[in-house]
C-alpha cells in the first residue's frame, strides 16, 4: 500500500515534469511561431499588424509561466489549443490520427508476440543448441535492422514483386500488414529473448522438475506447465515495449505514408506547429508514463518479490 | 463500361480475409476503416472509380484556404478558367466587359447552372460568394472595392484603380463560386457546394477527400463516378503505389519515374510543360550578393543545360527568363540568356573583389562562404546539389540546407540570406502580373530586396492598361531590365510527369495545373487498347506541344 | 552489480582485470564475431577513405546510376559520385557521431548517478524525477522533437540525440553507487577520515565501470540507428555529407531503377549495428551475468 501510493505520487511528479518538458520545449524554438504559422496558413508574408493581431489572439506576448499555466489547465479540461497551420483543434487532428497509430502498435504487438514465442520457446528447451544459436543470432538481426529499410524490402518484395498487399497508405487491413511486420519483426527480437530467460528460469523451477520426475512428456512439461508461468512476466514486459512502438511508428509512418501519431507529429515539427507538436509529445508521454506504471503494478501484483528497479522500496 | 480495377483482380483480394482474421483476433477494430475502404475502391459492374494521388495535403474544406484544391478536381468553378494557351476564358461568367475608365467590371453569368444542392446560379448567389473571397486575407492584396448585382444575370465588379489582371484573379481557386449551404451559420464551411461536374462526397482530413461526379452537370456526366483524391507526400510512393493499381493517376512525379513507367505495361507516363520555373533568389540586400556581377557570376558558372540532361533525365528545358516561351506568349523573346562560362564567371569574381585564395575566394579577408537553402519539391534538392558543386568550380564555398519552405519564407522575409532555391509557377493565374510577386520593390513576395523604380513603375502601367500590345510592350521591358540586374536567377523550366493508368483515355493536361479536367476522361478495358488510345489522344488535343506520350521502350 | 565484482574490484591487479576483458570478448562465436565485425569497421573508416580513389563529393553527372562495375563496385548515386567511397567516409562519420554521443550520454549520466547515489536525499529526489520525466519520453520522439526544433543539421541530431540519452546511464549507476555505498570497504575508507572525492574515485567509480561499458557498446547501435532515423526524416545530415541515413533517403527515389542506391547503407548499418549489439551482449553476458536482467530492463 505504500509503495502503491509512492508510486501514484512519483507518476504525478513526473507527468508534471512530462509537461514542463513538453511546452518549454517550443519555446527554445529559433525563430518567431506567430510568423511562421501565418506563412504556412496564407502562403505569403504576413504584415505586421496581422502578426501583431495573431499573437495577441494565441497569448503569445504573455510571460512564460503564465503561458504555461494557461496551457496547463486548458489541457487538463482537454482542450489541446488550436493547430496553426490547419484551422481544427490539436484534439481533434490528434482524434482522427490516434486510431491508426493504435491499430498499427496492436497489430504489431500480435505479430512480435507470434514470433517471439515459438523462437524464445525453442531456443530455451536446448539452451545453446543450433536452434538457439539461430534464434539468438535472427533476433539481433531483426533489432539491427532500421526499420526504413527494412520497410521499403518489404514493400518491393511483397507488394511489387509477389502483389500480397498494398504498398502504402491507411484503411483496410491489408495496409496494415507490412507496417506492422516491419515494426513487429523488431520487437520480437527482445520479446523473444525474455521468453528465453523466462522459459529457462522456469524449466528449472522445481514443480518443473518434479512433473519430470513423475515421468510426464517433455512435451506436455514444456507447452503445459513451463510456457504458461513463462508468459505470464512476458506479456506483461510486452507492455513496456511501447516505446519501441511509438518510437519506431514515427519512421514506419512516413515509410508507409500512413496517417498517425507519427506523421502527425513530424509534419508539425517541420510545419513548426507547435500547438501540435506540444499536444502529441504530451499524449505519447502520457500514455508512456501511464503504461509503465500499470505494468510495474501487474508485475508487482504477479510476483511481490520483485523489486524491478533496484531502488530501495 | 468496363470498370478499371476488375482487370487486376490480384491475391491481395484473396489475402484480405486471412488478415482480417489474424487482426480481428488481436482484439483490434478496424471497421470503420474497413467500412470506407471497401465503398471506395471495390466496384461492381457499374461504378468507376479514379484514385488520384497527390503531394498535398487535404486538411480544409475551405476554398479560401484549399480552394486551389477543389479547383483542381473541378468540384467549384469560378467566373473565369484558365484554358490551354495559360490565357483566360469564359468559365461562370460567359463574358465580361470593362467599362471606359476601366474601374468597373461587368461580368454576365452562363445560362442554366445550378449548384450541387439544386439551387440555381443566381447573382444573389454569386455576389454573396464573391464579397466572402474579397474579404478574406487571401485575396486582401486586389484593389477590390465592392462588388454587387445587376439586373438577372449582371455581376459588377468596381476596382479602386484600373486593375487590368483582375479576370485571371477571378480564376483562382479562392474566387470560385460557392452555394450559401456550403457554410454553417457562423461561416464555417462544411462542404464545398460548387457547380462543377464533381461534387463533394466526404473526406478524412488529412488523408483524402472523396467525390462523386454530377449527374445534373450542364455538360457531358463524368465517365468517372467516384474520384478519390489522396494525400501521398512522398514521390516515390506515389508511384509504387500507381504501379501497385492502388492508384490510376500519380501526380508531380520525378522525371526518374519515367522509365518505370515506360516498363511497366499497365502504366504510363505524360509529360507536359508548364509555365513553372526552378530559380535562384538572391538576397541583393546583403553581401555577396549586393553585387550585381557576384549574382551574374552565379549564372554563367551554372550550367542549366547540363543539370537538365542529366539529374532531370532531359526534362526542363534550361530557362532563358521567367516565362517558357513554348507554353505562353508573354515571354519576352529577345532575351538573352547567360550562357555557362566559368571562366567569365571566375573574372567577375575577380572584379568584384574577391580573389581567389586556397579552395575558395576571399575579399578583406573573409571567405566567399554562402548558404544555399532549399526545400523538397520538384527536385529542387538534386538540383541544388548539382548548383553546388558547379558553383564550387568557380570559388563560392556552399553550403546546402533543406528545410521545409514555410520556415524559408519566414527566415528570407525576417533576415539576411544567400540564395534560396525556389519553385513557383509564373502563371497559377494566367496574367503577367504575376511578374509583380517577384520584383515589385514593394509587393513582391519573393524576398530578394530587389527595388528598381523603372520595374515598379512599369509594372504598375502594365496593369492600369487593358490593351494586350501596350501590356506585353511593358512586362518586355521589365524582363531584360531584371535579366540584367538578376535579382532572381531563372535556372530551368518545368516539364510535370504524371503518371496515369494505361487504361485511360483523354487525358489532357493543363499547362496552367489548375485543373486536372478529369472530366473528360474515358476509359479503355481492352487489352489492346494502350496503342490506338494514343493515337486518338493526340488527334484530341487541342495543343499537342504540351504534350507528350513517353511510349517508347527503351 | 555482482557482489564478487564488488569486492574484489579494488584489489585485483591490473593485469588480471585486462585479461577479464580480453575473455569477455572470446567467450562465445557471437561475440568473436560482434568484436570482429566492429574492428573491420573501425578499420574501414580509419583507412578506407584513403584508400578510395574518388572523392566522396565529386559529381560526375555523366555517370550518373551505373550500376556495381569493378570501377565502382556499389555502383554510383544520382549524382554520379562513387557509393562505395561514400559509404566510407560515411563509417567515418556515423561511428565518430555514435561514439562521441555515447560519450556524451554516458559522462553525463554518470556523474549525475555518481552524484545522486552518493549524496542522496533531496538532490537524489530531484535528479531522479528529472531522469524519470526524460525516461517517459521514446527516446527518438523526443530527439524528434529536440533536433526538429533546433532546425535540421547533424549537430542538432547529435545533441538532441545526446540528451535524451544520458538518463538510463544515471540510473544505472545510481543503483550501482547505491549498492556499493553501504559495503564495508566503502564505509572503512570513510572512518579512516577519506574525503568524499577520494572514496568516490578508488572505490565507487571502478565498480561502476563493467555496467556502463556493457550499456555504451548496446548504445553505440541505438545512436547509430537513431542517427540514420532522423537523417532519413529529414532533419539530420545537409547535402552532400555522405551520412548513411541520409544516403538511404534520398536514394529511395531511385528504388525502381537503382537498388544499390537504398540497400548499400542499408546492409551497412545493419552490419555496424549488428556487430556492437553482439559486441555488447558478450560482454554483459561475460561481464556481469547477475547485472543482465538489470541492464536488459533500461
Amino acid at each position: 500500500m505504500r509503495y502503491l501510493l509512492k508510486r501514484l505520487v512519483t507518476t504525478v511528479l513526473v507527468l508534471g515534469g512530462v509537461s514542463i518538458l513538453t511546452f518549454s520545449m517550443t519555446a527554445l524554438t529559433p525563430g518567431d511561431p506567430a510568423v511562421a504559422a501565418l506563412v504556412e496558413q496564407t502562403g505569403h508574408q504576413p504584415s505586421e499588424e496581422t502578426v501583431v493581431a495573431f499573437r495577441e489572439q494565441h497569448g503569445l506576448n504573455e510571460p512564460f509561466p503564465v503561458r504555461y499555466a494557461d496551457w496547463a489547465i486548458d489541457t487538463l479540461g482537454g482542450d489541446l489549443g488550436q493547430s496553426y497551420s490547419s484551422e481544427q483543434t490539436v484534439a481533434s487532428m490528434i482524434g482522427q490520427r490516434l486510431p491508426n497509430t493504435v491499430e498499427l502498435a496492436a497489430a504489431s504487438m500480435v505479430i512480435a508476440i507470434a514470433i517471439a514465442v515459438p523462437a524464445g520457446v525453442a531456443s530455451a528447451v536446448n539452451p545453446g543448441g543450433r536452434v538457439d544459436y539461430a534464434a539468438q543470432f535472427g533476433a539481433l538481426v531483426g533489432v539491427s535492422m532500421p526499420n526504413f529499410w527494412l520497410g521499403y524490402l518489404l514493400i518491393i518484395v511483397a507488394a511489387l514483386w509477389l502483389d500480397l498487399f498494398p504498398v502504402a497508405g491507411s484503411g483496410g487491413l491489408d495496409h496494415l500488414v507490412l507496417p506492422a511486420v516491419t515494426l513487429g519483426s523488431g520487437m520480437s527480437a527482445v520479446i523473444a529473448r525474455l521468453v528465453r530467460t523466462t522459459m529457462l528460469d522456469v524449466l528449472d523451477a522445481p514443480y518443473i522438475r518434479t512433473a519430470r520426475s513423475k515421468g510426464l512428456r517433455e512435451r506436455i512439461v514444456v507447452y503445459k506447465h513451463a510456457l504458461r508461468n513463462a508468459l505470464v512476466p512476458v506479456v506483461t514486459i510486452a507492455g513496456l515495449q511501447l516505446s519501441y512502438v511509438l518510437n519506431g511508428a514515427v519512421v514506419v509512418e512516413a515509410v508507409f505514408q500512413r496517417p498517425g501519431l507519427g506523421t502527425l507529429l513530424v509534419d508539425a515539427i517541420f510545419a513548426r506547429d507547435y500547438p501540435v507538436i506540444q499536444g502529441v509529445t504530451l499524449l505519447v508521454g502520457v500514455i508512456f508514463v501511464l503504461t509503465n506504471l500499470a505494468v510495474d503494478l501487474t508485475y508487482r501484483y504477479l510476483d511481490p518479490r520483485i523489486d524491478r528497479r533496484g531502488e530501495p522500496a | 463500361m468496363l470498370t478499371l480495377r476488375n482487370r487486376r483482380l490480384s491475391r491481395r483480394d484473396a489475402l484480405k480475409g486471412a488478415t482480417a482474421g489474424l487482426i480481428g483476433l488481436a482484439g483490434c477494430s478496424g471497421t470503420s476503416q474497413d467500412g470506407e475502404r471497401t465503398s471506395s475502391s471495390e466496384q461492381t459492374e457499374q461504378e468507376t472509380t479514379f484514385r488520384v494521388g497527390t503531394p498535398w495535403n487535404p486538411d480544409s474544406l475551405d476554398p479560401l484556404v484549399k480552394g486551389w484544391m477543389f479547383r483542381k478536381l473541378n468540384v467549384i468553378e469560378p467566373l473565369v478558367i484558365a484554358d490551354y494557351n495559360a490565357s483566360v476564358k469564359p468559365g461562370l461568367a460567359s463574358g465580361w466587359t470593362t467599362s471606359d475608365d476601366n474601374l468597373t467590371w461587368k461580368f454576365t453569368l452562363r445560362e442554366g447552372v445550378s449548384f450541387h444542392d439544386g439551387t440555381p446560379l443566381t447573382v444573389d448567389a454569386v455576389v454573396a460568394s464573391l464579397r466572402r473571397s474579397f474579404n478574406s486575407d487571401s485575396l486582401a492584396s486586389l484593389p477590390v472595392e465592392s462588388v454587387s448585382g445587376s439586373g438577372e444575370r449582371v455581376v459588377e465588379i468596381e476596382t479602386s484603380t484600373p486593375f487590368a489582371p483582375l479576370p485571371a484573379h477571378l480564376t483562382r481557386g479562392p474566387t470560385s463560386i460557392i452555394a450559401e449551404s456550403s457554410y454553417d451559420d457562423d461561416g464555417n464551411v462544411t462542404a464545398p457546394v460548387g457547380t462543377g461536374p464533381f461534387q463533394f462526397d466526404s473526406w478524412k482530413p488529412g488523408e483524402r477527400i472523396t467525390t462523386v461526379s454530377n449527374p445534373s452537370y450542364r455538360g457531358q456526366t463524368p465517365a468517372i463516378d467516384t474520384l478519390v483524391y489522396e494525400s501521398v507526400p512522398d514521390d516515390q510512393t506515389r508511384l509504387l503505389k500507381l504501379e501497385n493499381a492502388e492508384l490510376d493517376m500519380a501526380r508531380a512525379l520525378s522525371g526518374s519515374a519515367i522509365s518505370t513507367l515506360n516498363d511497366r505495361p499497365n502504366v504510363e507516363p505524360v509529360t507536359y510543360a508548364v509555365p513553372r520555373s526552378r530559380y535562384l533568389v538572391y538576397d541583393t540586400t546583403s553581401p555577396p550578393f549586393d553585387d550585381r556581377n557576384v549574382r551574374r557570376a552565379v549564372m554563367h558558372a551554372v550550367d542549366r543545360e547540363k543539370i537538365v540532361d542529366s539529374v532531370l533525365n532531359g526534362l526542363g528545358p534550361a530557362a532563358t527568363g521567367p516565362f517558357p516561351s513554348g507554353v505562353t506568349n508573354w515571354a519576352n523573346a529577345d532575351l538573352e540568356p547567360y550562357p555557362y562560362d566559368p571562366q567569365t564567371a571566375r573574372q567577375l569574381l575577380t572584379d568584384a573583389g574577391w580573389e581567389p585564395s586556397e579552395d575558395t575566394r576571399e575579399r578583406d579577408g573573409a571567405p566567399l562562404e554562402i548558404d544555399l537553402w532549399t526545400y523538397d519539391a520538384r527536385a529542387l534538392p538534386i538540383v541544388s546539389e548539382a548548383v553546388q558543386a558547379q558553383l564550387s568550380q568557380v570559388g563560392f564555398d556552399v553550403s546546402l540546407q533543406v528545410m521545409d519552405y514555410g520556415t524559408i519564407e519566414e527566415r528570407a522575409n525576417s533576415e539576411a540570406f544567400d540564395l534560396v532555391m525556389w519553385s513557383n509557377s509564373l502563371l497559377w493565374y494566367p496574367d503577367p502580373d504575376r511578374l509583380t510577386d517577384f520584383v515589385h520593390s514593394e509587393n513582391a513576395t519573393m524576398f530578394s530586396g530587389y527595388a528598381n523604380d523603372r520595374v515598379d513603375e512599369l509594372l504598375t502601367e502594365a496593369r492600369q492598361v487593358t490593351d494586350a500590345e501596350e501590356r506585353k510592350r511593358r512586362y518586355d521591358e521589365v524582363q531584360s531590365i531584371i535579366q540584367r540586374d538578376v535579382p532572381i536567377g531563372w535556372l530551368t523550366y518545368v516539364t510535370n510527369v504524371v503518371g496515369v493508368d494505361a487504361d485511360v483515355t483523354g487525358y489532357e493536361p493543363l499547362p496552367t495545373e489548375t485543373c486536372y479536367h478529369l472530366e473528360n476522361l474515358d476509359f479503355d478495358g481492352g487489352e489492346n487498347a494502350s496503342q490506338t488510345e494514343t493515337a486518338n489522344a493526340q488527334h484530341r488535343s487541342p495543343d499537342a506541344l504540351f504534350r507528350n506520350r513517353h511510349r517508347s521502350k527503351k | 552489480m555482482s557482489e564478487d565484482a564488488a569486492n574484489s574490484a579494488p584489489h585485483r591487479p591490473v593485469g588480471a582485470r585486462w585479461r577479464r576483458w580480453y575473455e569477455a570478448l572470446t567467450t562465445t562465436r557471437l561475440t568473436k564475431l560482434g568484436a570482429g565485425l566492429v574492428c573491420a569497421l573501425f578499420a574501414l573508416a580509419v583507412f578506407g577513405p584513403a584508400v578510395s580513389p574518388y572523392d566522396p563529393a565529386a559529381q560526375a553527372l555523366a555517370h550518373r546510376l551505373e550500376a556495381p562495375s569493378l570501377a565502382h563496385p556499389l555502383g554510383t548515386d544520382q549524382l554520379g559520385r562513387d557509393v562505395l567511397t561514400r559509404l566510407l567516409h560515411g563509417a567515418r562519420l556515423s561511428l565518430g557521431i555514435a561514439i562521441a554521443v555515447t560519450a556524451v550520454r554516458l559522462s553525463l549520466g554518470t556523474a549525475v548517478g555518481l552524484v545522486a547515489g552518493y549524496v542522496g536525499g533531496w538532490v537524489d529526489e530531484a535528479l531522479m524525477r528529472l531522469v524519470d520525466t526524460l525516461l517517459a519520453f521514446p527516446g527518438i520522439v523526443l530527439a524528434l522533437v529536440i533536433a526538429g526544433i533546433l532546425g535540421p543539421s547533424l549537430t542538432n541530431v547529435m545533441v538532441a540525440l545526446a540528451v535524451v540519452g544520458w538518463a538510463s546511464y544515471a540510473r544505472l549507476v545510481r543503483s550501482s553507487v547505491l549498492s556499493v555505498r553501504e559495503r564495508e570497504f566503502v564505509t572503512a575508507s570513510r572512518l579512516l577520515g577519506r574525503s568524499r572525492a577520494h572514496v568516490l574515485g578508488r572505490h565507487l567509480i571502478p565498480n561502476v565501470v563493467a555496467p556502463v561499458v556493457v550499456l555504451a557498446t548496446l548504445d553505440v547501435g541505438g545512436v547509430i540507428l537513431g542517427t540514420a532515423g532522423l537523417s532519413f526524416l529529414g532533419l539530420g545530415a545537409q547535402p552532400p555529407t555522405p551520412e548513411w541515413g541520409t544516403m538511404l533517403a534520398s536514394g529511395r527515389n531511385y528504388l525502381r531503377t537503382a537498388w544499390w542506391l537504398v540497400n548499400a547503407p542499408g546492409v551497412l548499418i545493419m552490419l555496424t549495428v549488428f556487430g556492437f549489439n553482439l559486441l555488447g551482449d558478450g560482454l554483459r553476458d561475460a561481464l556481469s551475468p547477475t547485472q543482465s536482467a538489470h541492464i536488459e530492463q533500461l
